[in-house]
C-alpha cells in the first residue's frame, strides 16, 4: 500500500476525533482526589520534618557541648552552684541523646502536636541560653542562666515522656 | 478535547513546590482531557476515573522531577498513555501475535468509508478490542510510528502493524454491515 495514502487514511481518522463524544469524570473524582492529596502533603511534610528534628538534635549537642566549654572557663566555675549546673548541662546532654534514638513517625496525631510544641519550647530556652553566653554577663545573670537550663531539662523529660507513652501503647 | 492546555509556568512551578493549591489548578485543568482518553480507549467509566486518579498521583510524585516546564503537556500526555497501557495489560489485552498474518486492506477504500456521511469514529471504536484502539490511538492519531507504538505497549514492530491492519478489516467490516447507521454505539464485538 502507499504511504500517502496512509497517511491520508491517519488524517481523516484524525479529524473525526473533534466528533467524539466528550467524556467528564464525575463530581466525585475531585473528592478524591483531594484526599490523595492531603495524603500526598502528609508524606512530604513527614520526610521532611525528620531531617530538621535530626539537625535540631545535632546543633543543641554542638551548643552543650560549646557552652560546656564556655562554662569551664567561665568566673562562677567554683562552688556548689556552678557544680550544680555542670551536673545540669551534662544531663541535659544525656536526654538529648536518648532522644536521638526515638522515632516521631510513630507517633499519633496528639503526640506529634505535643513533640513540635516542646521542640519549639526547647528551641527558645537554647536561644535565650545562647543569648547569655554572647553578652558575656554570666555572672550576673548566674540564676537565670541555672533557671533556664532547669527548664529545659523539665521540657526535654516531658517530651522524652511522649516518646515513652508511645512505646507503652505500642507494646500493649 | 486536547492537552494543549495552557497551564502558566509560575503555576508548574509553584506545584514543583508542593503548593496545594496550583496542583488543585493543574488537576482542574487537565482532569478533563484525561479522562476523555482513558474513556474512549477503555470504554469503561470506573476503569477511566482509576486511570485519572493514578495519573495525577505519578503527577504528585513526580512533578519535581520535570526539568522543562514547556513540555508539561507531553509528559502528562506520555503519563497518562502509559497508564492507559498498563491497565490494558493488566488486563491480559497485549499479548503477541506474531504468528498471525498482516491484513491487507486498501487505504483508498478505508478513506472512502471515513468520507461516508454516516462514519462515526466512537462506533469504530465500540467494534475494537482494546489493543486494536490504543494502536489505532497512537499510530493514527498521536502520529506515532510502529516502531514507536510497539515499544510503548510492548509488542514488535510488526506486531503493531498486525494490530493496526486488523483495526482497518474491522472498520471495512463496520461499513460494509447493513446494520451500520453510523447513528447507535455498542460494544458488541468487545
Amino acid at each position: 500500500m502507499n504511504d500517502i495514502n496512509d497517511s491520508l487514511v491517519k488524517a481523516k481518522l484524525k479529524n473525526s476525533v473533534e466528533s467524539l463524544e466528550q467524556k467528564l469524570p464525575a463530581p466525585e473524582q475531585d473528592q478524591v482526589f483531594q484526599e490523595n492529596l492531603n495524603k500526598h502533603l502528609q508524606r512530604q511534610e513527614r520526610k521532611i520534618f525528620p531531617n530538621l528534628y535530626k539537625w535540631t538534635v545535632a546543633a543543641v549537642l554542638l551548643l552543650s557541648i560549646s557552652l560546656m566549654t564556655v562554662y569551664i572557663q567561665s568566673p562562677f566555675e567554683e562552688g556548689v552552684e556552678s557544680h550544680k549546673l555542670s551536673e545540669l548541662i551534662e544531663s541535659s546532654s544525656q536526654i538529648e541523646q536518648q532522644l536521638s534514638a526515638y522515632n516521631d513517625q510513630s507517633l499519633n496525631a496528639e503526640q506529634y502536636a505535643e513533640h513540635i510544641r516542646l521542640r519549639l519550647e526547647i528551641e527558645q530556652i537554647d536561644q535565650q541560653l545562647n543569648d547569655f553566653y554572647l553578652s558575656g554577663k554570666t555572672t550576673q545573670s548566674k540564676p537565670e542562666i541555672y533557671q533556664l537550663w532547669k527548664q529545659r531539662i523539665n521540657a526535654a523529660k516531658s517530651l522524652k515522656s511522649v516518646y515513652q507513652a508511645d512505646s507503652l501503647v505500642a507494646r500493649i | 478535547m486536547s492537552f494543549h492546555q495552557k497551564c502558566p509556568k509560575k503555576v508548574i512551578l509553584k506545584a514543583q513546590k508542593g503548593d496545594k493549591f496550583a496542583l488543585t489548578q493543574i488537576y482542574e485543568l487537565y482532569k478533563a482531557p484525561i479522562f476523555h482518553l482513558a474513556y474512549h480507549m477503555l470504554r469503561d467509566e470506573h476503569r477511566a476515573n482509576d486511570v485519572l486518579q493514578t495519573v495525577m498521583v505519578k503527577v504528585l510524585n513526580s512533578i519535581n522531577e520535570l526539568s522543562n516546564t514547556k513540555k508539561f503537556n507531553g509528559w502528562l500526555k506520555r503519563i497518562t498513555h502509559n497508564t492507559v497501557i498498563d491497565v490494558i495489560r493488566s488486563n491480559k489485552k497485549l499479548i503477541d501475535v506474531s504468528d498471525e498474518s498482516e491484513f491487507e486492506y486498501s487505504p483508498e477504500e478505508i478513506v472512502k468509508h471515513i468520507d461516508n456521511p454516516q462514519w462515526d469514529l466512537e462506533q469504530f471504536f465500540a467494534v475494537l478490542d482494546e489493543r486494536e484502539r490504543i494502536v489505532v490511538w497512537l499510530y493514527a492519531i498521536e502520529g506515532l510510528s510502529h516502531a514507536e507504538v510497539g515499544k510503548r505497549i510492548e509488542v514488535s514492530e510488526q506486531n503493531s502493524r498486525i494490530i493496526y491492519s486488523r483495526a482497518m478489516k474491522s472498520l471495512k467490516s463496520l461499513a460494509s454491515d447493513p446494520r451500520y447507521s453510523g447513528k447507535t454505539s455498542g460494544g458488541k464485538y468487545e
